[in-house]
């Protein structure tokens, strides 16, 4: 063993250790808490007003909207064959207010609604049908829906109105907004994650997958403008936006991955943040931030199969995560 | 790992192109292969054994390599030379035992690329004292000095590698990903080419080569190509690399750029080594006379001096009967005098105080003979017997006179075929003038017993030389000092006619 190689192995150890005695301090081994069954027969996107206590499930059915807490049904926002939905931030002064315009696709179709009342608001047709995914760019206030079947809309976040579509290569994976009106999405059949331009409606240059196979789930620090990319092959790879170039490779479950990005996710003094990511194989992972350039497996928990999409509860520091249990959908609690 | 090569976009494509007609360096002696053309070649990576809980990156190279084309073969630190048979490169990482390998691929005649520094001594690659002659620097141990190792500079853009890379002017680069990792850099001898140096050092060469046939260290020839690079064991997955839309910024493309610097020095290695003419001064005069006919020479002198004249006149006639147009122009007269001319060469008659920086921005070819205005003329720095000196003049030198010079650049053109070594220059001892040009310089002789003091060097047109001043024409010296001329032997003639010849051709030739 080389003397170099000694000593990179007693940092790297000595950060993991420094890394473990923090996560020392609250258990964080994430595990089912709890579970909330779901209308109709599929689930997809899912997104939680951690004020207001709502939570919104895209499926077959609409957009099923529960009670964050108890999982009671309160009402269904009318979406056939909804796959996403998301919810427009909204802060009042340092603090998160409560969600007042929510988005959700479904069918070729997005509408925008009132979290709230639960109506539809506006409703707009997208270029091309299939599966399609949703992202907010909070920068340029703009909602960006992806379709698999290949085109992009920039969506103002205040009317719901389409302001501009495209027909562009995009892809079956998981899409994330950032800076610089940049839509990432994961092209798992290409094996190169798509940038593309909700301003231009252009491919600004694809993201080459370094070792990994089919991207599938993607999560973005906005801060640090990293992109966390995972792999259905186990591969998550962590890219610089501002280069495109990957500079840590971990390792996670498999299969069709979907992440969610979170600061503090267990509250303050524990991890600065983290992405969570959940496979097929009912894996769920947490990629920890110890650094903006330095990320580490946080630890990877055993759930059960088949979990879908995942979104972050900042008032209960839990995962919620949709899954088939028992050929329903339902909605996994998932705490530590 | 694959890691995947996007070729740069067109405005990249169009402004490099742009460049090389500008700074177009020896690219018919020095070409270097495209991937495609050397798909198939063979490359034995000579490694350590992985270690369970100290990952490297070998396996990863080794699939790069693979995804290029290459065919790539692992060899332990324990195998016999004989599995280098065959190969077209060999590779040293880092993770072989120095110890262990020691010289043992020393003396191959196959082009070897190592990013293993502790072993560049017994490579001859560098001389042998840590911290002094090579260094590897570790990112807890020397945690600050590892920033720095973040950041290299390319002090020659005319450098074949540096002109793949499409890089307009000596600037920085990020060597590896923002994470300061361990790193290697070596003092290479004066025949190497320095391609990147480190932490402001000049002679820190975190990437350099040596020629086939270029005097190593120790007065080692090299038998083939030798390629130095900064990698360490676990460092090659964060050369840098630009994608997406970072691609386009042409300074970002131009940072970002240690793969391919990684892929492009590969390819110098497998690509053709210089092949020099045989030494024939009768062949390389009919030579010098055939690209000289015609052209016009101004000669600049001290006109009606006691002490050189002679020697001069003799200069000045062996340029006519070369065939060249000879104008003379005296120390005092105004550089305009070079307006017309297609090479301009300084006497070492001249009075470098009453020359002044005349004739220093003339856009054609210049010669100088004089050793001690090499900072005038911006070849090299400014501290006078620090950065040029002479040997043998009293009162002036601690070193005493001079009559050979040392060829360590035989593989160059300037160096007339000679093998290398001693080579008697003048007939009897006596003032021989020296300086320490820039990394960009082609170094061709230095003095005996001497690292730094290099007698014969030129400057690729378009090459950074002092104060980043960019060679407007191909530069060169020879110390022909006044009245050495008269006292050349036939090799120091052959070296001045080689000189001359190299001065005066294209770039590119």
């Amino acid at each position: 063993m080389h003397f170099t190689q000694k000593i990179a192995g007693v940092f790297l150890i000595g950060v993991l250790s420094a890394a473990g005695a923090v996560a020392g301090a609250a258990a964080q081994t994430y595990k089912i808490v709890g579970q909330y069954m779901l209308p109709g027969s599929t689930a997809h996107g899912l997104a939680v007003d951690s004020i207001s206590r709502r939570l919104f499930v895209a499926g077959d059915g609409g957009i099923a909207v529960l009670n964050a807490d108890t999982g009671a049904t309160l009402g269904t926002i009318p979406l056939k064959d909804a796959q996403d939905v998301l919810l427009i931030p909204v802060m009042n002064g340092e603090e998160p207010a409560t969600s007042t315009v929510g988005f959700a696709t479904g069918n070729g179709t997005v509408v925008a609604f009132s979290p709230e009342s639960m109506k539809v608001a506006a409703s707009a047709k997208l270029p091309t049908d299939g599966a399609s995914s949703l992202c907010y760019d909070d920068d340029a206030k703009t909602v960006a829906a992806v379709s698999a079947g290949g085109s992009l809309a920039s969506i103002d976040a205040e009317s719901g109105k389409i302001v501009k579509s495209w027909r562009v290569g995009t892809g079956a994976g998981q899409i994330a907004c950032g800076t610089l009106k940049h839509v990432y999405v994961a092209d798992t059949a290409a094996n190169v994650v798509h940038v593309l331009n909700h301003g231009t409606g252009k491919d600004d240059g694809d993201y080459p997958i370094m070792t990994g196979s089919k991207p599938s789930g993607l999560s973005l620090d906005t801060k640090g403008r990293r992109l966390f990319v995972a792999c259905e092959d186990g591969t998550v790879e962590i890219i610089d936006t501002d280069s495109g170039f990957t500079f840590i490779e971990l390792k996670a479950g498999a299969g069709k991955a979907r992440e969610t990005f979170a600061w503090t996710p267990q509250g303050k003094g524990q991890w600065k943040a983290a992405s969570f990511i959940v496979q097929e194989d009912g894996t769920l992972t947490g990629i920890r931030m110890n650094a903006f350039i330095n990320y580490s497996i946080g630890g990877v928990y055993k759930l059960t199969p088949g979990l879908g999409s995942v979104a972050y509860d900042a008032k209960t520091h839990r995962l919620l995560i949709t899954s088939m249990q028992a050929g329903k959908p339902v909605v996994l609690l998932a705490g530590y | 790992m694959t890691r995947k090569f996007f070729f740069p976009n067109l405005p990249s494509l169009v402004a490099a192109a742009a460049l090389s007609l500008v700074f177009t360096p020896n690219l018919r002696a020095q070409g270097i292969l495209s991937a495609e053309q050397l798909r198939g070649k063979k490359i034995l990576i000579v490694a350590g054994e992985p270690e369970k809980d100290h990952p490297n990156d070998d396996m990863v190279v080794k699939k790069h390599l693979e995804s290029q084309g290459y065919v790539v073969t692992m060899a332990k630190e324990e195998d016999d030379l004989a599995k280098a048979a065959g190969q077209d490169l060999i590779i040293i990482s880092s993770t072989a035992d120095p110890r262990e390998i020691a010289d043992k691929y020393a003396s191959v005649s196959v082009p070897v690329f190592t990013w293993n520094t502790v072993d560049y001594p017994d490579m001859k690659m560098s001389g042998p004292e840590r911290h002094v002659d090579f260094e590897t620097l570790d990112p807890v141990q020397d945690y600050a000095r590892a920033f720095t190792m973040l950041y290299g500079y390319f002090p020659n853009v005319t450098n074949p590698i540096v002109h793949e890379l499409g890089i307009p002017r000596s600037q920085m680069f990020g060597t590896g990903y923002l994470l300061p990792q361990a790193f290697g850099w070596a003092r290479p001898a004066p025949s190497a080419s320095i391609v990147v140096n480190v932490e402001g050092e000049t002679t820190h060469a975190g990437v350099f080569t040596y020629e086939k046939g270029a005097t190593m260290y120790g007065g080692f020839v090299a038998p083939a190509r030798r390629v130095g690079f900064y990698l360490s064991d676990g460092t090659f997955h964060y050369l840098t690399a630009v994608h997406g839309d970072a691609e386009r910024d042409v300074n970002l493309s131009q940072w970002w750029v240690g793969l391919k610097l990684f892929d492009a020095s590969i390819r110098w290695a497998l690509s053709p080594a210089v092949t020099p003419e045989a030494y024939d001064p009768q062949a390389l005069k009919k030579k010098l006379a055939s690209v000289a006919k015609g052209k016009k020479l101004l000669f600049v002198r001290r006109l009606n001096t006691p002490e050189g004249e002679e020697s001069d006149d003799h200069i000045s006639e062996h340029f006519k009967e070369l065939g060249f147009i000879v104008t003379e122009a005296d120390q005092s007269q105004p550089d305009t005098m070079a307006e017309g001319q297609d090479f301009v060469v300084i006497s070492a008659t001249n009075s470098k105080y009453k020359l002044s920086n005349k004739y220093r921005d003339v856009k054609v070819p210049l010669m100088c003979l004089e050793g001690l205005s090499a900072d005038s003329f911006k070849m090299a720095n400014r501290h006078r017997f620090v950065d040029y000196g002479e040997h043998g003049e009293a009162k002036e030198s601690e070193d005493p006179p001079e009559a050979y010079l040392e060829i360590v650049g035989s593989y160059h053109p300037m160096a007339a075929g000679l093998k290398p070594g001693y080579v008697k220059f003048i007939k009897e001892a006596d003032v021989l003038k020296w300086a320490m040009p820039l990394p960009s310089a082609i170094v061709i002789a230095t003095l005996p017993n001497s690292f730094h003091e290099r007698a014969i060097f030129g400057y690729e047109k378009g090459a950074a030389m002092a104060d980043e001043y960019i060679a407007p024409a191909r530069r060169s010296i020879i110390p022909v000092d006044n009245p050495a001329f008269d006292d050349l032997t036939p090799e120091g003639h052959t070296l001045f006619d080689a000189v001359t010849l190299w001065t005066i051709s294209e770039p590119g030739n």
